[in-house]
């Protein structure tokens, strides 16, 4: 079998993908067979925040890629994840159609409220469900094909390059805030009706896309393992390495480059993606540059080279931020600070690194 | 109440009156007795009561105005006598307008404030100016005349006619004349009004360039019109040219501020290579220590900023050492992860000022020696925060070179930098010349935050607003020179200013962004590369 | 202007297609390069034979380094030409493209990638298609692994073909490095280096690997180690401050009053 190639020598990619398929299964079974009444239901309110964390985790996969294989820092991958999620959102929002507040059937409220009579060029084509799939995947992949491209070439590596990731993704959030780039300025996209003609508020179709959330997220991991088992993968850990060496043994470094950001950056889209319609909104927060940079912190507490680690790591910290925001809210920056600082210093393999050495120091 | 006695005052007074032309001389009987008026309810009537206050020729007229607008005018309910009332405590100290009697303490239950509406308080403020005419201080004179631009009418012309033969300060006597011009701009006469033009030509004040368009678009006479918009367009080329002045202004004064905070950075990541995303958070902890040294002397605020420099320094300064020596030099040779570890130190260092002081802002009080400004003309004013920042970032500069170049740390920096096991070998301690460079670039960065206190607000999150236009000026200044810095800073910030009025400000940022990372492009290392190839190479 | 557009969608590099049918395999002429005002080299001229092994000497600063970064593409001089073969400029090109063409380099410090394996390492190097996609979809055929093996055996590291190149010796990854620069297929090798950090008898099992190497490729080896040179008993060209004092054999350099006032007693 294909996959059983990929995963030849990863056992930690079949005890994760394992893991994976239990839960896809196991949670709409808990959501829709068990009754409410019982202490196993699974509330639909619960199904979403999972299938939430699912995409976090596709982004999570998105970030080690670059990072802990090809050795690029990328603090802005937010970016590819907010694009993905607008490209997501336009879609939902013609769906809307009159039912709107406004009634208007082509154009959105935010566009009636602000005394626009037309439908902006790049808004066009966003009824057709194929078109907004073809978006997802065009316009993050072009960001990152024209900022790679630039970086890339002009050999911007290392500390400089993540700033500037940063500097990008800040400057895509105040664009993102404006009224006048229509796309809902500081409100947003929201109050979406129906996917695909299914309603979102229906639990069938929130366990529908929690289910796509899970099946990409495998995918996400197999295509990403296919990847760097491929001989591409090793190049990039040679590039992550000594990248000047790769050059001189005869390997166009910025190709190699670009190629895996864009792949990354699409998939980060995609989580996106497939998180909106689950959220039921996005706005520009999701551009700050706060949230690129937590991204990071998922791949280095869970372990950064393994893509599963991410995963881990996503998952770990983003329930920690959901329970102590609400029960100990300035505890939280001083958690999520400390985070940081000590995994840098103690766990710089994060914690399958530490399973690990505790698998390896007992034989 | 006519009566025979007030009969034969009110002659007398009506002589007196002839005798001395326009105002009407009181006594301050009578004056009292026209401020005892002022309790009336009616507004118009209250309006009426102030004209009449104004025209009064008694030497307390100016008391009885400033005391108006400063809401200190009362009148005392028994007896409806309007007086002069001011806060104490719980009661108010009550004395006699027109003397300085004291009634004695009132309860604020037995008084009554005689409020006024915005149109009094422009006929008091005209009335005041008109009074300050004769003021013995001529900066006070000056203020009067140009106060009274916007609101001449034939008798205040009449009265700088006349003021104006005695006037003896130059400045004074220019503003007159600009003063009479204006007036002639409506004159009926079209060759006075083409005079009044030229000689107003080259007044970049804003109410004359608004006459003179009203009379390029609406006088009946075509030479006055055609004068009207050739003194006009003069007049606005000038303006331009001093608006882009401006501009030049603003830019130095913001690159001044740019500098500020990224002279440190450029120490602590040009010369060791080490990359602190807490740099913002030790310019606000420069800022928040500027506030608490206030708190500390409310008394001296004049002195509180040099005392707050030093206390910045020594703040920001020690954090930044217990930085390196807790967390960066733990992370030698890897920036990425001293990248993250930093940033998880400027989410810690916010997070406690949040709850030491709270999320809000917190207000940091401008000495007087540092506020007002230097008016080179109507359109052009240099304030004098601005001013000082600029020169304070040279001094800071120009000190920061010297310690590099010629003291011992700064050689054993410089050393360390460029081949730290040489350096080892040659007895320089390498990780306190680390801690001691660490606590310089710190300590600048809090003194950055004294600076910035006086032009901005002091919240938790101020270090975010500048720490990426810190490493903006000094990627594109070039890492490790510190000249590049002082360039780089001054140049962004120019251009900066230059592009927002035409984009804004947020756009302003995203273009220099971008042109930034174009500008790596070609010259990878900066304008002013450190030279040589770096051993890493 | 248009040859950047086309660079975009990756025209294919002439790999192997450089003309050495006349003798001279290297021309540098006129080569000067200054960083920051030091002229690190002035007016070199250096002419390499096809199939020779040459070596390049010189005390430090010499310019020996620098010459090297010219030639592999790393930096370009300020004036002079350099061609590999009759039809290939070097100055016109970057790292990969020499690197593809036929330039095999090994550095004074040994920079094998250490996360991957030797086996790893010497896949990565080996000749082939190198652009984005035949990488990625690279399945290594029966042929290619029969060339890594013989490489394996050339430098000696059969048995650790899986072990992680970072926990090499110096002198395994030395080998492993020269090994690289086999499966590369190079026609021309320049080496730094070599000796360096080296125990006797590695440095003979160099020596012996070098004049093997010489029968199918050129060599050009930049020492500093004299016995070393002496042992490898070839052609000897000697940098002083950027451009050529001597050549010749090695006594007839080492007898050169030039030479001797440079080196002084070396």
């Amino acid at each position: 079998m294909f996959f059983s190639k990929i995963l030849n020598n990863d056992t930690g990619g079949r005890i994760f993908l394992s893991i994976l398929l239990i839960v896809t299964i196991l949670i709409p079974f808990l959501n829709i067979v068990v009754s409410p009444e019982s202490p196993w239901h699974l509330s639909t309110y619960t199904v979403t925040i999972i299938g939430k964390y699912l995409t976090y985790a596709l982004l999570a996969i998105a970030v080690d890629l670059v990072w802990g294989y090809l050795g690029i820092l990328s603090l802005g991958h937010g970016a590819f994840f907010a694009l993905g999620g607008y490209t997501m959102g336009m879609y939902l929002m013609r769906q809307i159609g009159d039912r709107g507040v406004y009634g208007n059937p082509i154009l959105p409220d935010f566009m009636v409220f602000l005394d626009w009579s037309e439908l902006p060029w790049f808004w066009y084509g966003f009824d057709q469900f194929w078109f907004a799939m073809i978006m997802i995947i065009f316009v993050p992949g072009l960001l990152a094909f024209v900022f790679g491209w630039l970086a890339f070439r002009s050999r911007v590596t290392g500390v400089y390059l993540s700033i500037m990731t940063q500097a990008l993704v800040y400057a895509l959030m105040l664009a993102f805030f404006r009224n006048e780039l229509g796309f809902g300025g500081n409100n947003g996209l929201t109050d979406f009706k129906d996917i695909l003609g299914f309603s979102l508020q229906l639990d069938s179709t929130r366990i529908g896309l929690f289910i796509a959330s899970s099946v990409a997220l495998a995918a996400g991991y197999l295509a990403s393992r296919a990847l760097t088992n491929s001989r591409l993968g090793r190049v990039a850990v040679a590039i992550r390495d000594s990248e000047s060496r790769v050059r001189f043994i005869g390997y166009r470094v910025e190709n190699v480059q670009l190629f895996i950001f864009i792949f990354s950056a699409i998939m980060a889209g995609i989580a996106g993606a497939l998180y909106v319609p689950q959220v039921g909104i996005i706005n520009p927060g999701e551009f700050s540059p706060i949230n690129s940079i937590e991204m990071v912190i998922w791949v280095a507490i869970g372990g950064r080279y393994t893509l599963y680690g991410g995963v881990i790591g996503a998952l770990l910290v983003n329930y920690s931020k959901t329970f102590l925001t609400s029960a100990m809210p300035e505890v939280w920056l001083f958690v999520l600070g400390g985070m940081f600082i000590l995994v840098t210093i103690f766990l710089p393999k994060g914690i399958v690194g530490l399973m690990n050495k505790y698998r390896g120091a007992n034989g | 109440m006519i009566n025979k006695t007030n009969f034969f005052s009110y002659v007398l007074l009506l002589t007196i009156g002839f005798v001395f032309s326009s105002q009407s001389l009181a006594t301050n009987g009578d004056f009292q007795n026209t401020i005892n008026q002022l309790t009336t309810k009616n507004l118009k009537t209250k309006f009426k009561v102030v004209e009449d206050i104004i025209d009064t020729d008694n030497p307390k007229v100016e008391f009885v105005l400033q005391s108006l607008l400063e809401g200190k005018v009362y009148y005392i309910k028994n007896n409806k006598k309007v007086v002069l009332a001011i806060k104490e405590k719980r009661e108010y100290l009550v004395k006699e307008l027109l003397s300085d009697n004291s009634l004695g303490k009132f309860s604020k239950h037995q008084i009554k404030k005689v409020g006024i509406n915005n149109r009094i308080r422009q006929k008091i403020k005209a009335g005041l100016s008109m009074l300050n005419l004769k003021h013995e201080d001529e900066k006070v004179r000056l203020q009067a005349v140009k106060n009274t631009y916007k609101d001449i009418n034939a008798s205040i012309f009449k009265k700088i006619e006349k003021l104006i033969q005695v006037e003896d300060n130059d400045k004074v006597r220019d503003a007159m004349l600009v003063l009479m011009n204006i007036y002639r701009l409506n004159d009926a006469d079209p060759y006075v009004r083409i005079k009044a033009i030229n000689d107003l030509n080259g007044n970049l004040e804003p109410i004359v360039k608004n006459k003179l368009m009203r009379l390029k678009d609406n006088d009946k006479n075509l030479e006055v019109r055609i004068e009207a918009e050739k003194v006009l367009n003069n007049i606005n080329s000038e303006i331009s040219f001093f608006k882009n002045l401006e501009k030049v202004f603003f830019g130095i004064s913001f690159g001044s501020v740019l500098i500020l905070a990224a002279i440190g950075l450029a120490i602590t990541f040009g010369v060791m290579g080490v990359i602190n995303m807490a740099h913002g958070e030790l310019i606000m902890l420069g800022a928040y220590t500027t506030y608490v040294v206030q708190l500390l002397m409310p008394n001296n605020i004049e002195m509180s900023i040099f005392a707050a420099i030093p206390a910045a320094f020594v703040v920001s300064g020690f954090v930044g050492i217990i930085i390196q020596t807790g967390i960066i030099r733990h992370l030698h040779g890897r920036p990425l992860e001293t990248l993250l570890a930093t940033f998880g130190v400027s989410l810690v260092l916010r997070q406690i000022v949040r709850t030491i002081f709270s999320p809000l802002n917190r207000s940091v009080e401008t000495p007087d020696w540092m506020s007002g400004a230097i008016e080179i003309n109507g359109v052009l004013s240099l304030t004098w925060n601005r001013l000082y920042i600029i020169v304070f970032c040279l001094i800071v500069f120009a000190a920061l070179i010297t310690i590099l170049k010629k003291t011992s740390l700064g050689l054993q920096v410089r050393a360390v930098s460029q081949d730290r096991n040489m350096a080892r070998a040659m007895g320089v301690r390498s990780n306190w010349v680390d801690a001691m460079t660490f606590g310089l670039g710190s300590g600048i960065a809090g003194i950055a935050g004294v600076a910035l206190s006086q032009l901005t607000n002091v919240g938790p999150n101020l270090g975010q607003s500048y720490i990426i236009d810190s490493f903006m000026v000094v990627v594109f200044g070039g890492v490790g020179n510190l000249w590049g810095t002082l360039i780089g800073g001054f140049g962004l910030g120019v251009i900066n200013k230059f592009m927002e009025p035409w984009v804004g400000a947020v756009l302003a940022k995203v273009l220099i962004l971008i042109f930034i990372i174009l500008f790596i492009q070609k010259r990878p290392r900066g304008l002013f590369p450190q030279k040589g190839r770096s051993a890493g190479d | 202007m248009v040859s950047k557009f086309r660079d975009l969608f990756e025209k294919p590099v002439p790999t192997r297609n450089v003309d050495v049918h006349k003798d001279i395999i290297l021309y540098l002429e006129d080569i000067t390069v200054s960083f920051d005002g030091f002229k690190a080299i002035d007016s070199l001229n250096l002419y390499i034979k096809k199939n020779e092994l040459r070596c390049i000497i010189g005390p430090n600063g010499a310019g020996k380094t620098t010459m090297m970064d010219i030639i592999t593409g790393k930096t370009k001089p300020d004036y002079g030409t350099a061609w590999f073969g009759q039809n290939f400029n070097l100055l016109l090109h970057s790292e990969y493209e020499i690197a593809r063409a036929g330039i095999g380099r090994k550095f004074q410090k040994p920079t094998v990638f250490e996360n991957l394996t030797i086996f790893e390492n010497l896949e990565l190097a080996m000749d082939g298609d190198k652009d984005v996609f035949p990488t990625l979809f690279a399945k290594i055929s029966a042929t290619e692994l029969e060339s890594i093996e013989i490489v394996l055996e050339k430098i000696g590291l059969t048995s650790k073909r899986n072990v992680f190149a970072g926990l090499l010796s110096h002198g395994q990854k030395q080998w492993l490095e020269i090994g690289m620069l086999l499966m590369q297929n190079a026609q021309l090798l320049l080496i730094d280096e070599p000796a360096a950090g080296m125990t006797h008898q590695e440095m003979d099992k160099t020596t012996e690997l070098l004049q093997v190497l010489k029968q199918e490729h050129t060599v050009v080896v930049v020492e500093h180690d004299m016995d070393f040179v002496r042992s490898l008993d070839s052609p000897v060209t000697v940098l002083h401050q950027g451009s050529v004092l001597a050549e010749g054999s090695m006594d007839k350099v080492q007898n050169d009053t030039k030479v001797v006032e440079v080196y002084l007693g070396e």
